[in-house]
This record gives C-alpha cells, sequence and structure tokens, in this order.
C-alpha cells in the first residue's frame, strides 16, 4: 500500500518493532537452552546405557532427572516463536468438499 | 581367500560446547559398529583434520564463535572428496535451513535437544548412501 503513512499505520509500527524484537529475545532464549538440555540429555542416555551396576537409587536419582529433563524440554518447545515462514503461511481455511451435497 | 575387513568409517564432530562434544562422540562410537569419531571444539580444528585425514562424516553445530557451521559446510563442499554432514541447531531458522540444504549440500538438520538414537540412525543413513573411500593418516 503506497501514499502517505496515516496516524494509524504510524502509531502500529513501533508496536510491531517491539513484538519483532521480544520474538527475537525468545528465539535466542529457545537456542541458548537447548544447547544445555542437549548436554543433559546426552549424559542421561549414557548413564542409562551403564545401569547395570547402578543401585535402587541411582535409577531413582536418573528417573527424577529424566522426567525434570522431558519437563524442561516442553517448556522450551512451548516457548519457540513460530517461524518466520510459518509466520508467512496463510491461515489455513476448511476445504470444500469435491462432491458437494450442500 | 579370507575377504579383507572394510576400513572403519571416520565421523568428525564439531561443537565448541564440550558438554555436548565429548558425549556425543562417547555415544556415537557406542551405538555406531565400525565407526572411529574423532572430536573438534572449533571449525579451525576441524579444518586441521579435515586436511590431514579423509572423513566420511562432519557432524557440525551451527553456532560457535569464529568459523561458523554453515560456513565449515561451505568449505566441506570445496573438498575433493566432500564428506556427508549433519548440522545441529539449537533453534532452525528458516533462511538458514534453506542455505545448508541447497547451497551447502547438509544431508540433514537436527534440532538440539536430540535424541542419541536418532543422531545415530541419521548418520547411519548417510554413510551408508556413502561409498567407502580413503582413510585417517593417523
Amino acid at each position: 500500500m503506497k501514499g502517505p503513512p496515516t496516524r494509524a499505520r504510524r502509531s502500529s509500527a513501533p508496536r510491531r518493532d517491539a513484538a519483532s524484537k521480544e520474538r527475537e529475545r525468545i528465539r535466542q532464549l529457545v537456542h541458548d537452552l537447548n544447547t544445555p538440555l542437549s548436554a543433559l540429555a546426552l549424559q542421561l542416555f549414557l548413564r542409562r546405557r551403564s545401569q547395570a551396576d547402578a543401585t535402587p537409587q541411582d535409577l531413582r536419582f536418573l528417573e527424577i532427572l529424566d522426567r525434570n529433563v522431558e519437563r524442561i524440554r516442553t517448556i522450551v518447545a512451548s516457548l519457540a516463536p513460530p517461524t518466520p515462514a510459518a509466520e508467512a503461511a496463510p491461515p489455513i481455511r476448511p476445504r470444500r468438499r469435491a462432491t458437494s451435497t450442500w | 581367500m579370507p575377504r579383507s575387513r572394510p576400513r572403519r568409517r571416520v565421523i568428525l564432530v564439531v561443537d565448541d560446547e564440550l558438554d555436548v562434544l565429548l558425549p556425543l562422540a562417547d555415544l556415537l562410537e557406542k551405538l555406531m559398529p565400525n565407526v572411529k569419531v574423532y572430536a573438534a571444539q572449533s571449525a579451525d580444528e576441524a579444518l586441521l583434520f579435515l586436511a590431514q585425514n579423509t572423513v566420511d562424516l562432519v557432524i557440525t553445530d551451527l553456532r560457535m564463535p569464529g568459523l561458523d557451521g554453515e560456513h565449515l559446510l561451505g568449505v566441506l563442499n570445496a573438498l575433493r572428496t566432500r564428506p556427508a554432514s549433519i548440522l545441529m541447531t539449537g533453534f532452525p531458522e528458516p533462511g538458514t535451513m534453506f542455505r545448508c540444504f541447497n547451497e551447502n549440500r547438509v544431508g540433514a538438520i537436527v534440532t538440539k535437544p536430540f535424541d542419541a538414537v536418532v543422531m545415530a540412525d541419521t548418520a547411519t543413513r548417510l554413510l551408508e548412501a556413502r561409498p567407502v573411500t580413503g582413510g585417517v593418516a593417523a
């Protein structure tokens, strides 16, 4: 759309910038959290493979760690903002049936 | 006549995060038979290794100080025997993914935190699609 900026368009620009900065901040946060999560998940996997000599206490410890890593993983995944491609994708509309009986 | 044993496949893992690099290298060697895994803490270290050895698969992190994973993939393309490659990332950006698949011909992108078995399966699949060549000098 061309022409001089209307008052509404002018006032929405800073809001769009702020939203974009916030998305970028969360994206960065998700990225930064996923690396230590990987380290924990890999260590857990290694420990689980060598648990033949583990005591019941060790197993309980591993189970608690496992459960909480999974919990953090879910939280981080829910934080992830939609990617630009997903943001640009058109909204999904219900498709009309090919053989209409309406 | 006894058949000669096939050469051990060589994987090079590159990540500046030692807490990811070392357990990942350890796990891949445990999960994948007939594979030797080397670890490099930077792209520069990886390039030094690649200059002296034939590597079948490079698994690299995207974000690293200095030369990043995307640039390392670009350099791999210029090698005479280009290794297969896997890119690890904490957050896959569509632009980066597009460039890595189309320009840098990366074999797979794995998002952190990943399942060790999924990583080993992906590595096995890429190695199986590749003929055996060369070896490790050391």
